[in-house]
């Protein structure tokens, strides 16, 4: 599907002015827009199957070029709450996590000196939770913001 | 190779002697002697123990890089030994011989790999990678840290923190002998992955496909025989743990004595020529719940969801319960077998208090979906692992077996 070329222009033109507000994560449903300009991303009619309404949210699905999957979860109010991805590349944590980006830089790495090696990592930073795993080549992950979880949603709904 | 000719003539010649015996007198005693089976010494020793980590279940050992075709060599310990990755990945910093760098397209070729949200930068060179009499030739590795490719390219920067010293990573590199041959099957069609780039200067580098040949290689693909795959075997543990435990890496499946299949059940993974998206993985369901799986000696826990388990307070991310939990997931190769694996999750700030570097029972957490086999499950077991495309007596990987 072709992105709407005035969107994608707005959305370029909002990153360029203040990259960190219009990321997806805590951001509104033009970010997801602004977020798959930004990576590339397709969404193709398999992606847009995946879009139907979950109760009160929605799942905005997107494939990156590299061919990973990125699920961007769209509360009914407007505010994209959960970021899940899969697949062979990682995804730009910068866009995707936008404005937690240096919190989560810095839980990293307080985690890895406390744990040094090459596991899983699962940190809370600013009221974000971030989650990586699986192998090289199969990346697997989330981030969330536990206090923008719509009501009843369980957090193993995000994946 | 002529010593090897040699010694098969040599028994072939006894063999002849022998069935020329039986058919002569019959007061003829014929002594037969045993069979020479030339061998290659196969194996290395896995020590898990505080190592340069201080951190519990990290399997070290010890990689000798030589200049390709030359016997300039040096030995590197305290690399992580990790089945969840493919080839040999060491700091710039602890090379002292001089390797050649892997060229292509005008350019040198650096690569980028992704760790549990952490990220290694550096040039692809070229090295013999020795293991026992093990040696994978003209192999290449990515060297991290190149202090002549000091920038990162963004795509690969924004992947996640930069681990840029053996220091930060508490270990010389990282020996990955999954079931991958090489370390990117995508990048050999797709430019896009973030994991190789061609560079004209330390600072320009744009990203490229790479073929198979010319990728960072698992040096068990590039050995001449034993090429198949490797077992792991770590001894048992009590519950309480251990402050070392040693073990074995042997090279090949069912290509010498020592690494058989036996009687191991195998469960097997979907190849990357199925997908790109979760290659290397199985099924294990736990609590109800269908997880992608895997079997990784590059994680120190059972990582997998529960929420209603306790996390630990100082060591976040692992799992405190106030006693230890007797746990059941049923693991599923892509082949249909399937078998209930018990597993323990203790307290894990207790056991990194008491000094444990090896333990059975350590548990983490992470997303929902995902259950990550780590190394808690490789003690008292032998693990094999065999390389996706690759014929083994047990079939064809990529499977685990055990």
């Amino acid at each position: 599907m072709k992105p709407n070329r005035w969107l994608t222009q707005v959305a370029f033109a909002c990153l360029a002015i203040s990259p960190l507000a219009h990321a997806a994560l805590g951001g509104s449903a033009q970010s997801v827009q602004a977020d798959q300009a930004s990576m590339g991303a397709s969404r193709t009619a398999a992606n847009q199957a995946l879009n139907a309404v979950q109760g009160n949210y929605s799942v905005q699905s997107m494939t990156l070029p590299s061919g990973t999957v990125v699920h961007e979860y769209l509360s009914n109010t407007g505010i994209v709450f959960a970021v899940t991805w899969l697949g062979s590349a990682m995804p730009d944590l910068h866009q995707i996590l936008g404005a937690y980006t240096s919190g989560a830089t810095d839980a990293i790495q307080a985690y890895r000196a406390q744990h040094p090696g090459i596991g899983p990592v699962s940190v809370t930073a600013n009221n974000m939770v971030i989650q990586a795993s699986g192998h090289m080549g199969v990346y697997a992950g989330r981030a969330y913001l536990p206090s923008a979880l719509p009501a009843g949603v369980a957090l193993n709904e995000i994946q | 190779m002529r010593n090897l000719f040699l010694l098969i003539s040599v028994a072939l010649a006894l063999g002849l002697t022998g069935c020329g015996g039986g058919g002569g007198s019959s007061t003829t005693t014929v002594v037969t002697p045993p069979v020479v089976v030339p061998t290659i010494a196969n194996q290395i020793a896995v020590t898990v123990n505080q190592g340069l980590s201080g951190e519990p279940n990290t399997p070290n050992v010890s990689v000798t890089i030589c200049v390709p075709g030359t016997t300039t060599c040096q030995v590197i310990p305290n690399v992580l030994l990790d089945t969840g990755s493919f080839g040999l990945r060491l700091f710039a910093s602890s090379i002292t011989i001089p390797l050649p760098t892997r060229t292509d397209g005008g350019g040198t070729l650096t690569n980028c790999a992704q760790f549990g949200l952490g990220t290694t930068y550096g040039s692809v060179q070229l090295a013999d990678i020795k293991l026992a009499g093990e040696i994978a030739s003209n192999t290449a590795i990515q060297v991290i840290a190149d202090p002549n490719f000091s920038t990162v390219p963004g795509a690969c920067a924004n992947g996640g923190v930069q681990v840029t010293s053996a220091a930060i990573l508490r270990s010389n590199g990282i020996l990955g002998i999954g079931s991958e041959p090489v370390d990117c099957p995508a990048c050999v069609s797709s430019a896009g992955q973030g994991v190789y780039f061609i560079c004209t200067s330390s600072s320009s580098c744009t990203q490229t496909t790479v073929a198979a040949a010319l990728q960072v290689t698992n040096p068990i693909a590039n050995f001449p025989q034993d090429n198949n795959g490797d077992l792991i075997t770590l001894p048992a543990l009590t519950a309480s743990g251990a402050t070392s435990a040693n073990g074995t890496l042997t090279f090949g499946i069912g290509t010498q004595t020592n690494n058989a299949l036996g009687s191991a059940a195998i469960y097997t993974t979907t190849p990357f020529s199925n997908t790109s998206q979760f290659y290397d993985t199985f099924t294990t369901v736990f609590n109800g719940g269908s997880n992608l799986a895997f079997v990784d000696s590059g994680s120190n826990a059972t990582f997998f969801d529960d929420g209603s388990i306790t996390q630990c307070n100082i060591s976040t991310g692992f799992y405190c319960p106030t006693s230890t939990l007797a746990l059941t997931a049923v693991m599923q190769g892509v082949n249909g077998t399937n078998s209930a694996q018990n597993f323990s999750v203790a307290n894990a700030q207790t056991l990194f208090d008491n000094g444990e570097f090896a333990t059975n029972n350590i548990g983490g957490t992470t997303q929902a979906g995902v259950f990550d086999w780590g190394l808690p499950f490789f003690f008292g077991r032998t693990i094999y692992t065999a390389l996706d495309g690759h014929s083994t007596p047990g079939g064809t990987g990529p499977y685990v077996a055990f």
